[in-house]
């Protein structure tokens, strides 16, 4: 975990301070697009060798889809709770911008 | 990139349930992950602190809307913990699946790797699940609670999948809001569920 961290915290700092040469930026999104690829196909490949996993495959789909309708359902009222103590204002409407 | 991403997916998938997978890819693969990991948060935070110009703009929004994404993020993980209670999953296990905030690749493999293989299949189903409901919710929310709760579904889309419909549904003057709501979930992903989990 720490290495992941440090990692993250090492690409905000070189991302912010503009480290990289303007030729190579662009390439970082393509690097990360291959290592997601990379890290879903060793995913799929942990998932696919354990039968215990397949076989619960249809059981978790459900599960997941309760857990996305409750987070979403969650963070709207939290929302709603937010505007009700704290009002926002979209961009434009904000009047005086750069206070 | 949906396609990319499933596609990777299912060929893992079926590549590990037939055996094809190298001995000597599979007797590294902690290894493997754990460089891959590093190289893809790397990326991560790239894309993050290069939004530099965005982050100044942010000001002209008034300091209260950091609270939105926050009240996002306490939401989201506050719903995923009722929903493991009632299906007996530990909170911290419960938490991390919720502080994926709909960015299913990521939240997946870190899943994967820092807790179980099932627990980051659920993860991705979680996520995914939330990125296509909330193309499906926004509409209806943005009608009935209004733009700031239209954001909310979306998660850590709403910088990237989700923005065109939130600007669709509730005007252009929301897409800043949109887009720095996102960024900040989407940075506080690869922090929160390492943490959590």
């Amino acid at each position: 975990m720490v290495p992941i961290i440090v990692a993250l915290v090492v690409g905000i700092g070189m991302g912010y301070l503009r480290l990289l040469p303007a030729r190579v930026f662009p390439l970082t999104g393509k690097l990360t697009t291959a290592g997601v690829m990379f890290l879903l196909f060793l995913l799929g490949g942990q998932i696919g060798s354990d039968e215990e996993i397949l076989a619960g495959l249809g059981q978790m789909g459900v599960q997941a889809v309760l857990f996305a309708l409750a987070a979403i359902a969650g963070s709207v009222f939290a929302v709603k709770a937010l505007e009700a103590v704290l009002p926002l204002k979209p961009a434009e409407k904000e009047g005086g911008r750069g206070v | 990139m949906i396609t990319l991403i499933l596609l990777s997916l299912v060929v893992g998938i079926v590549a590990g349930y037939t055996g094809v997978i190298p001995a000597w890819v599979q007797a590294n693969f902690d290894f493997l992950i754990n460089c891959a990991l590093c190289l893809l948060m790397w990326g991560i935070g790239l894309e993050i602190g290069g939004n530099r110009q965005i982050l100044r703009q942010v000001g002209s929004l008034g300091y209260r809307i950091i609270f939105l994404p926050l009240a996002v993020a306490g939401g989201s993980i506050a719903g995923t913990l009722f929903v493991g209670s009632l299906l007996g999953m530990s909170p911290g296990d419960s938490a991390a699946i919720g502080a994926g905030f709909g960015w299913y690749s990521l939240s997946g493999v870190l899943l994967a790797k820092l807790h179980s293989v099932e627990l980051g299949a659920l993860a991705f189903l979680t996520n995914v699940s939330r990125e296509t409901l909330s193309i499906i919710l926004i509409p209806v929310v943005a009608r009935y609670a209004g733009p700031f709760a239209a954001v909310a579904p979306g998660g850590a889309t709403t910088m990237d999948v989700t923005l065109p419909l939130i600007v669709k549904f509730v005007g252009t003057d929301m897409a800043l809001v949109a887009f720095f709501h996102g960024l900040v979930l989407s940075a506080l992903v690869p922090v929160l569920v390492p943490l959590l989990v």
